[in-house]
């Protein structure tokens, strides 16, 4: 303290006490009676308001006579170098710290607000959050402000500490003051960590999940601050009881407590702009200097509210990803963007105790010395404190831009082009370059994170549809066909099935498929091309009896029966329009299980095909339900009754989700792959292995996926 | 006198042993109640563990994740482990616990296998049968570890190249779990596995003991 006073409002001669005076004006109490742009190296107001405190500290009596002689004394004005520059940033850059503070008082009053819905638990945590945003009036516009408000604060702590470094803050006044700040922005950072990690989704879970585990790596105290944190050794309730504890009570208190120890050690100008409760007369220059602390704040607010209705209103994001699943493998976290930096750093330390290198010492150390600025910094010669602090300050801040470009430039989803390229070349069995192997990974990255982002928008959607259940927002996922019936299928049907060529997931299976593909199963299509070939690959050419026998046979015994029985042209095409009637009906019959059973046996007649009525009406629909009962019901039983003696499935309601939950759970049925009164059916039965809801899921997920659109006969057969 | 300042320096320090007092009284129970509860561990299932893999702790039961016909050959398959959880207050009676990367692989029967299989009841097919079960969580720093796909042209993915990765800082495994490349500090944690004796409906089972272990570490230590 004692070098910072004694210089501002006294002539010097000497050069170097010219220059301290010059950078040390805008934040210091110096009066100046100036009628160039100098009205924020004027007199803070609070220092003639409180002249109790000046009592308290001697240090400042020369202040106060300077105060004294007010006009007496003209202060040399800052260098020419630094000129208008240096009263743009000191008049400016004041008011950062109006601004730090106005935007914590956002977070504070808006936190307020979430806190009176938001509920920690790891079954209401996600649950409240989507509330938040989807049914609280004006829910989202809170929650982002808040969410928002944080990174701005971020933002302008980080431009305050840029500003004091710029101005030397740190060695003219109270290092107080310089080491407040700096923990303000630990504070704040980690005030955005823990609150990243509330709404218990995937992107705030598996972050956390990093962070925790960096954390439990410190030496010694690593387990402990661990379990500190999670209360446990599991991610759970208790973790998050603990980390809004944290983020709602201890955090903020030492926040206010590092703003309210700046203002008591020092107090600058910043702040009078909001707390604006100072009694008695103000200064123009100082209402000046209020009005650029006013629009400083406004203008951030302004930013703030503009960034969250165009996330939230425009774009209509929610900010929430789906809920947190432990179970989940392979979801494609990345920090935040304030953290960005530190995950590409980490990179280029491998090795246990590299890592603790890069991770705790070296970024230790760095905190250390910035902490420490305002002491080492007093011991050095001034002007090299000053030219050491700035490459140190440039150069973290080009270093943190530079990682950050890296980390993010390395994300950057490659061409298709390119991944083409590298397939072909994958093919010709060249060795692949580490940058087309890394072009891999990236865009496999970007499936992996395309899907993870499909996922929180289907949790919302159903959420918004349906409400969360009691059981959590997992559950959600879990009772979804679209969601859980690839996953199942994947599991389990894909050993022998394929969906559309693939395991439901999009992946091939090494072993080659041994029964049909059940994309579109008994839907139009599917059947016509069964009726077609019966002994495609799609459905069941690829099916072998326990003796390496083709199964299926009878029923392309019977299509070929029937199509030579077709004599000429004509007949062929009235079959085929038959087939497509059926198909039609049988699609139906999945969708509305024994709508027609009505029309039964008796009602044989199938009348001639009309080609003007389109395939999917419904009087196709019950001239295909004439032919089923005329010729399929033969061999197929409608509930349980048959025309003939061999015996097929069962073909009510076939196709429908009950359907196929017992061709699922029982294949070996009776009514099922049994018929013929074979010992066991091809298939395995699930019965023991799955759920029933998941046979449901799985079944509802199949059936779904029949094609909507109506198509024409010519495009089946093709 | 010099009693008196005796006396002052005696009330002074029992008003000090008091203060200290309460202080402890509070902040031992304090730190205590912040370490948390320790996670109820499930019961023991009372099997005999029979099979390969290191010697299980001995609190965590086998626990029936998959078919073994479920399962086909060389490919791993991502099961997810449904147990008995305790988180807090509540408790799961089944609930997603982890998952799991399951590897189902043959191996030439060795003789003295081929001898053991005639005495019990097993084929030899089923005797060359081992499932390999490799931890999710990456050893590095916790994230999910998947397998390496890299897709093609057509979107559908080719699994059988690169083994595994952990799409958070880019660890590689091959596709026995043994690090390739990458900062995980360790190959990927293989867990205890063991296939039962086929059932009534002659399939077989295989069964694993769960354990999460510390990340960043080259040793592989379960966390307690």
């Amino acid at each position: 303290m004692s070098e910072s006073d004694g210089h501002g409002g006294v002539e010097s001669d000497s050069p170097q006490d010219a220059d301290v005076g010059a950078a040390a004006n805008p934040e210091r109490e110096v009066p100046v009676r100036d009628t160039v742009d100098q009205s924020a190296e004027t007199s803070s107001i609070q220092e003639s308001e409180t002249p109790k405190r000046q009592d308290t500290q001697p240090s400042r009596s020369d202040r106060v006579d300077e105060k004294n002689r007010e006009g007496a004394v003209r202060v040399k004005r800052p260098q020419a170098r630094n000129g208008r520059t240096a009263s743009v940033v000191g008049t400016w850059g004041r008011s950062l710290g109006a601004t730090t503070v106005f935007l914590f008082a956002l977070q504070i009053a808006t936190g307020l607000m979430l806190m009176t819905v938001y509920s920690p638990s790891t079954t209401t945590a996600w649950s409240s959050v989507w509330y938040i945003q989807a049914k609280m009036p004006a829910g989202w516009l809170v929650r982002s402000l808040h969410h928002f408000a944080s990174d701005a604060m971020l933002i302008v702590l980080a431009a305050h500490l840029a500003h004091f470094v710029a101005i030397k803050t740190y060695r003219t006044r109270h290092p107080l003051i310089w080491c407040s700040t700096l923990l303000l922005l630990s504070v704040t950072l980690s005030l955005s960590l823990t609150g990243h990690m509330l709404p218990w989704d995937q992107e705030g879970y598996w972050g956390t999940k990093v962070r925790v585990n960096i954390l439990a790596r410190t030496p010694e105290i690593g387990d402990v601050l661990q379990r500190l944190v999670v209360g446990g050794v599991a991610f759970g309730h208790l973790m998050l009881t603990r980390v809004y504890t944290l983020h709602v009570m201890i955090l903020p208190a030492i926040a206010l407590f590092l703003v309210r120890l700046r203002k008591t050690r020092d107090k600058p100008c910043v702040d009078a702009g909001i707390s604006g409760n100072q009694a008695g007369s103000v200064g123009s220059r100082d209402a000046v200097q209020r009005l650029r602390n006013a629009s400083m704040c406004a203008i951030a607010f302004a930013l703030v509210g503009g960034v969250a209705w165009y996330v939230c209103a425009v774009r209509g994001s929610y900010l929430l990803d789906a809920p947190a699943d432990p179970g989940a493998s392979s979801y494609p976290a990345r920090p935040e963007w304030h953290t960005l930096f530190l995950y590409q750093w980490l990179k280029y330390f491998t090795g246990a105790k590299m890592e603790m290198i890069g991770a705790i010492a070296i970024p230790g150390a760095l905190a250390g010395l910035w902490m420490l600025l305002p002491y080492w910094s007093r011991i050095l010669p001034e002007r090299a404190a000053h030219r050491i602090t700035t490459v140190l300050a440039g150069g973290m801040v080009l270093g943190v831009g530079v990682l950050s470009a890296i980390a993010l430039w390395s994300d950057v989803d490659p061409s298709d082009a390119a991944i083409r390229a590298i397939h072909d070349k994958q093919s010709a069995e060249q060795p692949l370059t580490t940058h087309e192997e890394h072009a891999l990974r990236t865009r496999s990255f970007h499936e992996r994170r395309d899907r993870a982002r499909r996922l929180g928008l289907r949790a919302i959607a159903l959420a918004n549809v349906n409400g969360v259940p009691p059981e959590g927002p997992l559950a959600l996922l879990a009772n979804d066909p679209d969601t859980r019936g690839p996953e199942l299928f994947a599991a389990n049907c894909a050993t022998c099935h394929r969906f559309d060529g693939h395991n439901g997931l999009g992946n091939v299976p090494k072993e080659p498929a041994d029964a049909s593909d059940l994309a579109g199963y008994a839907g139009r299509q599917w059947i016509r091309g069964l009726l077609a070939d019966p002994m495609s690959d799609r459905y069941f050419g690829l099916m072998k009896k326990s003796d390496g026998e083709p199964a299926h046979t009878r029923m392309r015994r019977w299509v070929n029966e029937a199509m030579d029985d077709a004599a000429d042209d004509d007949t062929t095409e009235a079959l085929l329009a038959n087939f497509d009637a059926v198909a039609a009906y049988l699609e139906d019959e999945s969708q509305r299980p024994r709508r027609l059973a009505h029309i039964g046996t008796g009602d044989v007649a199938v009348t001639p095909a009309n080609p003007e009525t389109p395939p999917t009406s419904s009087t196709e629909i019950e001239r295909g339900r004439r032919f089923f009962m005329l010729t399929c019901n033969e061999c197929h039983t409608y509930g349980g009754e048959q025309t003939g003696t061999l015996k097929a499935p069962e073909m009510a309601g076939y196709g429908s989700v009950d359907w196929m939950a017992l061709m699922i759970a029982e294949p070996s049925h009776a009514s099922r792959y049994r018929a013929r009164g074979k010992e066991h059916a091809i298939m395995t039965g699930f019965a023991d292995r799955l759920s029933d809801r998941d046979i449901r899921l799985v079944a509802q997920w199949i059936h779904d996926s029949q094609p909507v659109a109506p198509t024409t006969s010519t495009e089946i057969i093709e | 006198m010099r009693f008196a300042v005796q006396r002052r320096v005696f009330i002074r320090s029992l008003v000090r042993l008091i203060q200290a007092g309460m202080a402890a009284a509070v902040l031992i129970p304090g730190f205590k109640f912040l370490r948390g509860a320790t996670v109820r561990q499930p019961e023991p299932d009372g099997d005999n563990p029979t099979s390969d893999g290191p010697a299980p702790p001995p609190s965590s039961p086998y626990i029936r994740v998959a078919a073994l016909s479920s399962l086909s050959l060389g490919q791993p398959t991502r099961v997810v482990v449904i147990a008995d959880r305790w988180d807090a207050f509540t408790h799961y009676p089944s609930n997603p616990i982890g998952s799991v990367w399951l590897i189902r692989t043959e191996h030439r029967a060795a003789p003295s296998e081929i001898e053991q299989a005639s005495h019990t009841n097993i084929t030899i097919e089923e005797a060359s049968t081992e499932v390999r079960c490799l931890q999710t969580i990456c050893p590095h720093l916790g994230c999910g570890i998947d397998l390496a796909v890299a897709s093609n042209s057509t979107g559908v993915a080719d699994t059988d190249r690169n083994g595994f990765n952990c799409p958070c800082h880019v660890s590689d495994f091959d596709g026995a779990g043994r690090r390739v490349s990458g900062p995980s500090p360790r190959d990927m944690d293989q867990l205890s596995c063991r296939i039962t004796a086929a059932d009534e409906s002659g399939e077989r089972w295989v069964e694993i003991q769960y354990v999460e272990f510390r990340t960043g570490a080259p040793d592989k230590r379960p966390i307690a």
